[in-house]
């Protein structure tokens, strides 16, 4: 058998062994949502980390700066800023209460369940929007290593991570994220050397990278109007999407937070300066790919020796999993506890309500591979996939989840106003606006003049949903 | 996705890809001869395209360090013409030219020779070998794999111990070759030409990435085993 094969299968028996672990370690509701909410730093850190690194960043940002250069590099300097932003200011106030979902929290702080409700729905739809981008990735990687076709590896990914999602849950998800942290920083730090060896250093490989594409070091690649967008896009989407928010969740204390969100940011830069080292060694080494998507599974086959290359294969699927396990779990409470229970049936008892949640995460693991099948979504580059969700999320939660612990006059109406108003901006201009302009600015723009707009015209909220954020 | 969305994703990809999109690379056949005394290498690739339209050829020549090209022939050093490749921006040499042909729904066959002065560099019984790779710009045909293929000639006294793109490995008669399914700008080789054979770097890595992993791997399993209990 080929050896990258059996390196593949050598990792996923891994995932299985932790899976495994996992559901015996799983005693209650809330070791199955936010992992009992007792992760020490390194977990919780290492396990945002690897949520924040997808294919996003080992497909999608190599691709863009593959093909577009250092001025996209730039863009990623706006992810420590939201993580800072949201050890600083959003942490110390959003897990005063600690709720099990961010919709729960939207439910207390709004007080009204189908304010929960909205909410579960926004993170259902965008979750496939983003699962889509994981497992377009997904199935370029199985083509590569297994010269299978592009949609058998699509819905080969998708049913092992299925698999260990619902039996495992968040405990599951928070141990394979750590282990596959470790996975991907061994392979993009031992693949920059090989490489860079290559090309001769890493002088020579600045003038090759010049000669090979003279526009890589320009600003011309792209408008700025995009660039400084996309940096809003990164920026209000790490303070706002649930996964993350969550993750505050699953860490004991505020000290806890703050190590392991540092953590977490050193990681994160670490790997995208690697990424970008391997960009510029892809332009040199092979300067005709069909799409930038293909730059890093290039790499790891053609530059680094076999076993790890297939072991930085497996990195960038850990990457894949590590993002859509996290969604998937999100997406599974959305439906068990924030729409089942919050609008069908207040008294599920605990073990029914997690069946549903598991059942979610099947139907919502499968609907976008069904789509990608059925042709929806098909040859997208991945990093715009990834980009139009992170804006989904950003206007529908930065006002309602930043603004509701900051300010103490937002309401239900004008958070409702918010999520709706900025996911219609959205798509709207996804689907009208101009190229130049992420949408992620009329979103947040729409959701931000609703959220003040509506608040200040409406009924002041009750005291009772004030109390668990703010001091008397 | 948007249509403007889409738009902008074609630009982006060509930026990449600057010459037509539409013609591609069937086959890309690469062969290389080492064994000059002068540390040279007599090079000769094939390529097959799907070709559409006439479109404009651009030979592309990278250079590595000292090994860069000297004379090339367009349909054969025998047969061809010379041409000239022209330097441009640092070590990028090019020329370019239009294809006009009568038919294009049949693949169209283009050889080229050329001769890569420095290829080979020696210090003591170590060798290093670089071979550019002449390329067209064109993406690789859908649905082919292993597009490009490589074969490599040395002297029968060397041992090569690492090569690039991985996978560079001898066949039955002793010729050096690999497989890849997009055009890279060079194929590399490490080895001695002595015949003695050393564990290259690439094993030396994978053996210490087997060993960090398994490990890690060791002190997890401990750590979920404490928590399960």
């Amino acid at each position: 058998m080929n050896p990258q094969i059996w390196v593949f299968v050598g990792y996923f028996f891994v995932v299985f062994a932790i899976g495994w672990y996992s559901l015996r370690a799983t005693r209650n509701e809330q070791d199955y949502w936010i992992a009992g909410g007792n992760l020490g730093w390194f977990t919780g850190g290492a396990t945002m980390a690897a949520t924040h690194t997808s294919a996003g960043t080992f497909i999608g940002t190599i691709g863009v700066m593959y093909t577009a250069g250092w001025s996209f590099a730039w863009v990623l300097l706006s992810i420590p800023l939201s993580y800072w932003f949201m050890v600083a200011v959003l942490a110390p106030r959003f897990t005063k209460q600690k709720e099990l979902t961010l919709p729960a929290f939207i439910e207390t702080r709004y007080y009204g369940k189908g304010m929960r409700g909205l909410a579960g729905g926004i993170i259902l739809v965008a979750t496939v929007v983003y699962i889509q981008a994981q497992i377009v990735a997904a199935g370029l990687i199985a083509h590569t290593v297994f010269g299978i076709p592009t949609t058998a590896g699509m819905v080969g990914f998708t049913l092992i991570l299925l698999v260990y999602t619902v039996v495992g849950g968040m405990i599951a998800v928070v141990y394979t994220d750590a282990f596959q942290l470790v996975v991907m920083s061994l392979g993009a730090l031992f693949a920059v050397p090989l490489a860079l060896r290559q090309v001769g250093g890493f002088g020579e490989l600045l003038t090759l990278v010049e000669s090979a594409h003279p526009l890589v070091f320009t600003w011309e690649t792209m408008p700025a109007t995009l660039l400084l967008t996309m940096g809003l896009s990164f920026f209000l989407g790490g303070i706002a999407t649930p996964e993350k928010l969550i993750r505050l969740y699953a860490m004991k204390d505020m000290a806890t937070i703050r190590r392991g969100v540092l953590f977490a940011i050193i990681m994160i830069l670490a790997l995208n300066l690697l990424v970008f080292m391997l960009a510029l060694c892809a332009i040199v080494l092979f300067p005709e790919l069909p799409t930038g998507d293909l730059a890093m599974p290039m790499v790891a086959t053609a530059v680094l020796p076999v076993t790890l290359g297939a072991i930085m294969l497996a990195a960038i699927t850990a990457a894949m999993m590590s993002t859509v396990d996290s969604l998937l779990i999100v997406a599974g409470s959305a439906l068990s506890v924030d729409i089942y229970q919050n609008l069908i049936d207040p008294d599920v008892t605990p073990e029914r309500r997690m069946w549903i949640g598991r059942l979610g995460i099947l139907v919502v693991g499968s609907v976008p591979v069904i789509l990608l099948l059925s042709g929806v979504g098909e040859g997208e580059l991945v990093q715009f996939i990834v980009l139009l969700f992170t804006a989904l999320m950003a206007a529908a939660f930065v006002m309602p989840v930043v603004g509701g612990v900051v300010w103490r006059r937002a309401t239900k109406q004008g958070a409702a106003a918010a999520m709706i108003g900025g996911v219609a901006a959205t798509f709207l201009w996804e689907l009208f606006g101009a190229a130049s302009v992420e949408p992620v600015l009329s979103g947040f723009l729409v959701s931000a003049a609703l959220f003040v707009g509506v608040s200040l015209v409406t009924a002041p909220p009750p005291e009772h949903a004030l109390r668990p954020y703010f001091d008397t | 996705m948007g249509l403007s969305r889409l738009l902008l994703a074609a630009v982006l990809v060509a930026v990449a890809v600057p010459a037509s999109a539409q013609t591609s690379v069937r086959s890309a056949h690469l062969y290389a001869d080492l064994s000059p005394d002068d540390g040279g290498a007599e090079v000769r690739i094939e390529y097959v395209l799907d070709v559409q339209g006439a479109p404009e050829m651009r030979f592309e020549l990278l250079g590595f360090g000292s090994a860069s090209a000297e004379s090339f022939w367009l349909g054969g050093q025998r047969t061809g013409t010379r041409m000239q490749l022209d330097a441009e921006t640092g070590s990028m040499r090019a020329v370019a030219f239009t294809l006009t042909l009568a038919d294009t729904s049949e693949p169209y066959r283009l050889v080229a020779e050329y001769r890569i002065a420095n290829a080979v560099e020696r210090d003591g019984e170590d060798v290093r070998v670089r071979v550019p790779v002449l390329s067209l710009g064109f993406p690789p045909a859908d649905g082919v794999s292993d597009v490009f293929r490589a074969a490599l000639e040395f002297p029968p006294e060397w041992s090569i111990s690492e090569g690039f793109p991985t996978g560079l490995e001898a066949n039955e008669q002793g010729v050096y070759t690999v497989a890849l399914p997009v055009v890279p700008s060079m194929v590399s080789a490490r080895g001695r030409t002595d015949g003695t054979r050393r564990p290259g770097l690439p094993l030396v890595i994978d053996l210490l990435t087997a060993a960090i992993l398994l490990a890690f791997s060791f002190m997890g399993w401990r750590h979920l085993k404490r928590a399960a209990s």
